[in-house]
């Protein structure tokens, strides 16, 4: 009973988390909920074993772990697996925007070349950005959940930032060239 | 027009810029940024190109799973004791309130002040009920000592009276007219 409400709580609290985190780190939401599904089954069968209080940055540690095991298990369909899945949901999302105004269309198309520019980002430095940029974590936590020095995390978040500004001029010349 | 100087933008700069760019730079960063951004345009064009990428990235909103998380986990593992409904929600209200030790703490000390406060406001404030003896005796003292200070304001007035105005306004007064008659008189 008391497992069991712990486990509704944090499935209730964390999916999205974990499920936005993982189609940073596997570029197609099919394997996303893979990963989430996944983590939520290791987290019922470890329910009595990890700290409750510390749950957050458990969760995130099995998360970012089983999105590597699973990019290194299918790293050659990946990328057959994003252009579909994208293109799909895209297309879902611009028939739902079709009577919004401007902006929103405007503001959709800028989150989606950003959201393109941070999964591009090496998985080094996406994934510290991904968590503090993105999730909210502290730097300490993040440290712990990638089980990296503080400072690289620091300086991982630094470098994905200049990346990813790297990344989005060369958008913007794209787009005016 | 002579141009503005322009500073070169070093490494550490660069990386201030960009913490404040994506606010998490000291109050003593923050305004050392904002003053080289006024005096230089480039460096003020690298801090907007670098919010505007930050603004953008903070805006974005998290995706919500699509499917059925729980249908989906019945299926793979077996949750006989896996409640759904009110009490589900009663659980998740009270792990939302309890997850985190300084909830946890919070909410444990705003309960203790709130009975706390409770019991105190609800307690009866004593009543004394005086006897009829005593308010009697109360009613005598006051009668006595109105008496006294009418005794006192009585004995004023006398003085005032016989004493203070014969003697030391009147008298002296009469003396003073006198000796001015006299003196116009035989003047």
């Amino acid at each position: 009973m008391r497992q069991s409400s712990k486990f509704d709580y944090l499935i209730r609290q964390y999916k999205n988390t974990i499920y936005n985190y993982a189609i940073y780190m596997m570029h197609n939401r099919m394997d996303a909920e893979d990963v989430t599904q996944e983590v939520m089954i290791r987290i019922w069968q470890n329910i009595g074993k990890f700290n409750f209080y510390a749950a957050r940055s458990w969760i995130m540690r099995t998360t970012h772990n089983l999105c590597i095991d699973y990019l290194r298990r299918n790293s050659n369909q990946l990328k057959k697996e994003v252009s579909l899945d994208d293109n799909l949901s895209e297309r879902i999302e611009d028939k739902r925007s079709a009577s919004m105004p401007d902006k929103m269309v405007a503001q959709k198309l800028t989150d989606t070349k950003i959201k393109s520019a941070i999964e591009n980002l090496p998985e080094r430095l996406k994934s510290p950005f991904v968590l503090y940029e993105l999730q909210g974590f502290k730097y300490k936590e993040i440290s712990k959940i990638l089980d990296i020095p503080l400072n690289t995390v620091k300086v991982n978040i630094l470098r994905a930032r200049i990346q990813l500004q790297k990344e989005l001029k060369f958008y913007a010349g794209k787009k005016t060239s | 027009m002579p141009e503005k100087k322009q500073a070169k933008i070093n490494e550490d700069l660069l990386n201030r810029i960009i913490a404040v760019a994506y606010r998490d730079a000291g109050l003593y960063n923050r305004l050392a940024v904002w003053i080289k951004a006024k005096k230089d345009p480039k460096i003020k064009n690298l801090l907007d190109e670098y919010r505007h990428t930050a603004d953008s990235v903070h805006n974005i909103k998290p995706e919500e799973i699509s499917f059925n998380i729980h249908e989906s986990l019945h299926d793979k593992v077996k949750l006989q004791s896996w409640h759904k409904g009110a009490a589900s929600k009663l659980s998740y209200a009270f792990y939302s309130v309890f997850a985190k030790p300084v909830y946890a703490a919070t909410s444990v000390t705003i309960i203790l002040v709130a009975v706390i406060a409770f019991i105190l406001f609800m307690q009866p404030s004593p009543k004394h009920s005086y006897t009829k003896a005593e308010i009697k005796l109360a009613q005598e003292q006051l009668e006595q000592s109105f008496a006294i200070v009418g005794k006192v304001f009585g004995e004023v007035e006398t003085k005032l009276d016989k004493d203070v105005m014969t003697k030391h306004v009147s008298k002296p007064l009469n003396k003073g007219l006198n000796f001015l008659n006299d003196y116009l008189i035989g003047g």
